[in-house]
């Protein structure tokens, strides 16, 4: 009987792969070999032929150890929770953060002190957040995510505004000069109620759409 | 039987080894057997064809391998499918099945 192990040993470059890891791949190949040395011999082969047979399996040894270090060390260059959550997540919470840096920069400072334009400056930036919900749970969607995966990558952004707030809190607080009407309840509830609640409702509406299965996505699940 | 092209056959032999894997754990010289046998050798394994997607099916959670005896009494790396496998072999199914509709809408395979 040959000794598959060796030729397997002396054939295979390094796979430069965890010892363990490298040594069971060897011993699963070498098994491979042999199961289709003895099959080739059940088959009425000569010795020589069965051989020849076994190693047909093999035609390229350098493309198998390629191949197998490929496949072994990485399956892409990103995990399913990069591709599923945390790049819809940021996507989503980048353009937030873009519009919440950017438009006070783009827009007029009088519009700001302009109470006429504070419900059409709400409902646009509601809408964007609707979008921004959009964006995170139909990437999500599109990366192969589940259900949880997409509602967190929509409401992504949600973190920028907790960060945010617990800030303006406690700087109100304990600031250099802190405010008494921070101490309030009512005004940190007001407060979450513009930073985080409504945001979050809005974005969370953005994800709705992309929360059921479509075609594509039943199909590649 | 006409061969088929490299692409199509690397397409498919995920499914085909979910496939054979339905059934019962097999290791993988007997999962390349299998499908070559089942497809009169249209499908046809070399181990650089065949491990590497062993692997990759099992860092996606859709198989499991474990060392185990055989009746051979040799030791040998079984395969067997997970929930997530079985999952992915029914999605599999639906999506070759839409595509192969779909080419039969296109201009008929009967006729090709």
């Amino acid at each position: 009987m040959r000794d598959w192990s060796s030729v397997v040993r002396s054939r295979l470059i390094a796979l430069g792969i965890e010892a363990e890891r490298e040594e069971e791949i060897r011993a699963e190949l070498s098994g491979h070999l042999e199961d289709a040395y003895v099959d080739a011999i059940r088959r009425g082969c000569t010795e020589e032929d069965a051989v020849a047979r076994a190693l047909e399996r093999v035609p390229d040894w350098t493309r198998l150890a390629d191949a197998i270090r490929r496949a072994d060390q990485k399956e892409g260059p990103m995990s399913p929770d990069a591709k599923t959550l945390w790049l819809p997540g940021m996507a989503a919470l980048g353009c937030a953060a873009a519009v919440m840096l950017g438009a006070p920069r783009l827009l007029p400072a009088s519009l700001w002190l302009d109470p006429r334009a504070t419900m059409p400056m709400t409902a646009g930036l509601l809408l964007s957040y609707l979008a921004f919900g959009a964006l995170g749970a139909s990437l999500s969607r599109r990366a192969g995510g589940g259900v949880a995966a997409r509602v967190v990558a929509g409401i992504f952004p949600l973190a920028l505004h907790v960060s945010m707030f617990v800030t303006v809190v406690v700087a109100a607080m304990f600031g250099d000069r802190p405010s008494p009407e921070a101490l309030q309840i009512n005004f940190q509830l007001r407060l979450a109620l513009i930073f985080i609640v409504i945001p979050g409702i809005a974005l969370t509406v953005g994800t709705l759409p992309f929360l059921r299965d479509n075609a594509k996505t039943r199909a590649c699940a | 039987m006409a061969s088929l092209s490299h692409s199509i056959k690397r397409g498919s032999a995920e499914l085909a080894i979910l496939m054979v894997l339905k059934d019962q754990p097999l290791h993988g010289y007997e999962i390349a057997r299998r499908i070559e046998r089942d497809t009169a050798g249209v499908l046809h394994f070399t181990l650089a064809s065949l491990y590497p997607l062993l692997y990759r099916m099992e860092k996606r959670d859709w198989t499991r391998g474990a060392w185990e005896t055989t009746s051979g009494g040799v030791k040998r790396r079984c395969y067997s499918l997970t929930a997530a496998g079985l999952r992915q072999l029914a999605a599999s199914r639906r999506e070759w099945s839409v595509f192969f509709r779909a080419l039969n809408q296109l201009g008929g395979l009967s006729r090709a």
